[in-house]
């Protein structure tokens, strides 16, 4: 099948590093025409299609019940959401550099944005846990009513997907401490791979935030 | 032991494991089961009751048709666990996961229906509570025991993921879609906790979108099934080429009867020639 | 030959810089919106749909400067419009109702 061919894992050393269009590496990503490799976005793909289900549910569960929406949406803490959104966002910046510092050749740089984008990824998780904990102690749990509900229960399947972010993140920062001043295809494939799954996270934690915590 | 590939058969499982059976289950469900809309586990005992009795006979035979899909669809699996074993047969640890996983969620396929029929079986004879308690073990048997689900839908993708590249028949990126669906289907362990809303049993977050799911995927899974056959055989006519007679295609053709005593003589020496076979050079 | 890294590339830092700044500015637009409703002539109605709108110009900065969807090819780009479309069109109207 056309995507199992790459070539053999040895450090180029002998080729420039960067030319007029972009570093190798780029170049082979734009011929390939996806970064990472195609399944990835056939993953992700499904996922926003699975969220996109999520969204139109929520705002049909809202036009059915929409004091009960209304209601749970003033209870939500905004700021908390703005900072939610913050981790997430810079956590994708970070990820976003470390990818381009890679292609580069500069692989500490890279380590160090990778630990950024963990440490913003944490304090995303840390921030749900006190979110929670703060709901779950004036009395609303997932049982309360239909908002809170899908609250609790698409945020979660979302955290869930962070975790898993931050697993992927961990390998990712493996796989840079293998490369030799630059990358072979198939570990540039693997990082690009988990790259664009962590965009996906921050993607779709977007709509949730304008769903939950914006949206009369 | 054969060596050659015998396309008709793995057409056979995976056309009727897979759409015939999706379309049999399908109309059980919605034409006589009249599942559209489920039954919420809110419900009293007593409205399940009457909602069962109002249209007693029809569920009946709706649960008939829809297990007698379900016994089809271990033909499905079959025929995709096999491009599996392809790429790792000597010590098919993924083949054998595929084939445990399935038995398995087979069982539970086939249960969820089977407590549904005896729910009905006997509704408004028995107290509503033991109806409703019988009726809720077959949503949990549909919906929660997902895991054995997941773990063949990861089996089948680290098949295609991990194992060596040279027999590969499906392309990488249906790995990638089948973790996809597995995660979505993962959101029926939910159920344990409402009894109303999107993540009951009969909620659209947690039954409706992964039954959706599930078949657009087994329908993508078998244009790609139906793709890894033609290329099987392509590659079994071309090993026949190069190799000998006794690889390549089976075509069920004039030679279908096999008389075990006359024709023994093939078990000893296999034929060298087509005029042994007819009998000329006996030896 | 070994030559030292040169910082040229095709997808430049500033470009992804720049993209979180908007990324950040768009979201402390849609907090406004979220904060006070009613705001003005707009209405609730008009506010969701901004919101709206800002959420998935937000989606479309991540998958066009993040995900290198620029350089992407069609079908990919195209599948993922076909998302905000219909998504986000699929939202409105029910937001409208």
């Amino acid at each position: 099948m056309g995507d199992t061919t790459f070539a053999p894992d040895s450090p180029n050393t002998t080729q420039p590093i960067a030319g007029r269009n972009g570093t190798p590496l780029e170049r082979r990503m734009l011929k390939r025409g996806v970064p990472g490799e195609v399944g990835i976005w056939a993953f992700i793909l499904t996922d926003m299609s699975v969220f996109a289900i999520y969204y139109i549910v929520v705002a049909l569960s809202r036009s059915r019940q929409p004091e009960v929406f209304l209601h749970g949406r003033h209870l939500m803490s905004l700021p908390t959401g703005l900072l939610n959104t913050f981790f997430m966002l810079t956590a994708s910046l970070f990820v976003a550099l470390a990818v381009q510092y890679i292609r580069q050749g500069r692989n500490g740089t890279s380590q160090v944005l990778l630990v950024g984008a963990g440490l913003c990824g944490t304090g995303f998780v840390i921030t749900k846990y006190f979110e929670w904990g703060a709901k779950l102690a004036a009395g609303y749990t997932p049982l309360s009513d239909n908002f809170f509900q899908l609250y609790f229960m698409l945020t979660g399947i979302h955290l869930l997907h962070v975790l898993v972010a931050l697993v992927v993140l961990a390998y990712m920062s493996r796989k840079v401490t293998h490369i030799r001043q630059v990358p072979a295809a198939s570990q540039m494939r693997f990082i690009e791979n988990g790259a664009s799954y962590w965009h996906m996270v921050d993607l779709i934690w977007l709509g949730l935030f304008a769903l939950l915590y914006l949206a009369s | 032991m054969e060596k050659r590939f015998t396309p008709r058969t793995h057409r056979l499982c995976l056309w009727t494991g897979g759409p015939v059976m999706s379309v049999v289950y399908i109309v059980g469900w919605v034409v006589f089961a009249r599942l559209i809309p489920a039954p919420s586990p809110g419900w009293s005992a007593q409205r399940l009751t009457d909602w069962l009795l109002g249209h007693q006979i029809q569920f009946l035979i709706g649960c008939a048709v829809m297990i007698g899909a379900a016994g089809l669809w271990g033909m499905w699996c079959a025929a995709l666990s096999v491009w599996t074993y392809k790429t790792e047969s000597r010590f098919p640890v993924l083949f054998a996961t595929q084939v445990i996983s399935v038995a398995a969620g087979l069982t539970f396929f086939i249960f969820d229906t089977l407590f549904w029929t005896v729910a009905a079986f006997r509704a408004g004879q028995r107290s509503p509570e033991i109806t409703q308690a019988i009726w809720d073990v077959g949503w949990f048997g549909f919906l929660f025991t997902i895991t054995v689900y997941i773990a063949w839908a990861v089996s089948i993708a680290l098949g295609i993921l991990w194992n060596p590249p040279e027999h590969q028949l499906f392309p990488r990126w249906s790995a990638f879609l089948t973790i996809g669906s597995a995660l979505c289907w993962s959101a029926g362990l939910l159920i344990v906790f409402f009894k109303q809303g999107q993540f009951a049993y009969n909620g659209g977050l947690a039954m409706w979108l992964p039954l959706g799911e599930f078949f657009v995927w087994l329908a993508i899974m078998t244009v790609l099934g139906l793709r890894a056959i033609s290329r099987q055989e392509q590659i079994s006519r071309h090993e026949a080429s190069q190799r000998g007679a006794q690889y390549g295609v089976y075509e069920p053709g004039k030679r279908d009867i096999f008389h075990p005593i006359e024709d023994s003589a093939l078990i000893e020496r296999p034929p060298e020639s087509v005029a042994q076979l007819a009998g000329q050079d006996t030896r | 030959m070994t030559t030292t890294p040169v910082r040229s590339t095709v997808t430049s830092v500033r470009f992804i810089v720049g993209a979180w700044l908007t990324l950040l500015a768009l979201t402390l637009l849609s907090g406004l919106f979220g904060a006070e409703h009613a705001v003005g002539a707009l209405g609730v109605k008009g506010i969701d749909t901004a919101i709206l709108l800002i959420a998935f110009a937000k989606v479309f900065v991540i998958a066009h400067a993040f995900m290198e969807h620029r350089h992407a090819a069609g079908w990919l780009r195209l599948s993922f419009a076909g998302w905000y479309v219909l998504v986000c069109g699929t939202l409105m109207a029910l937001y409208w109702m």
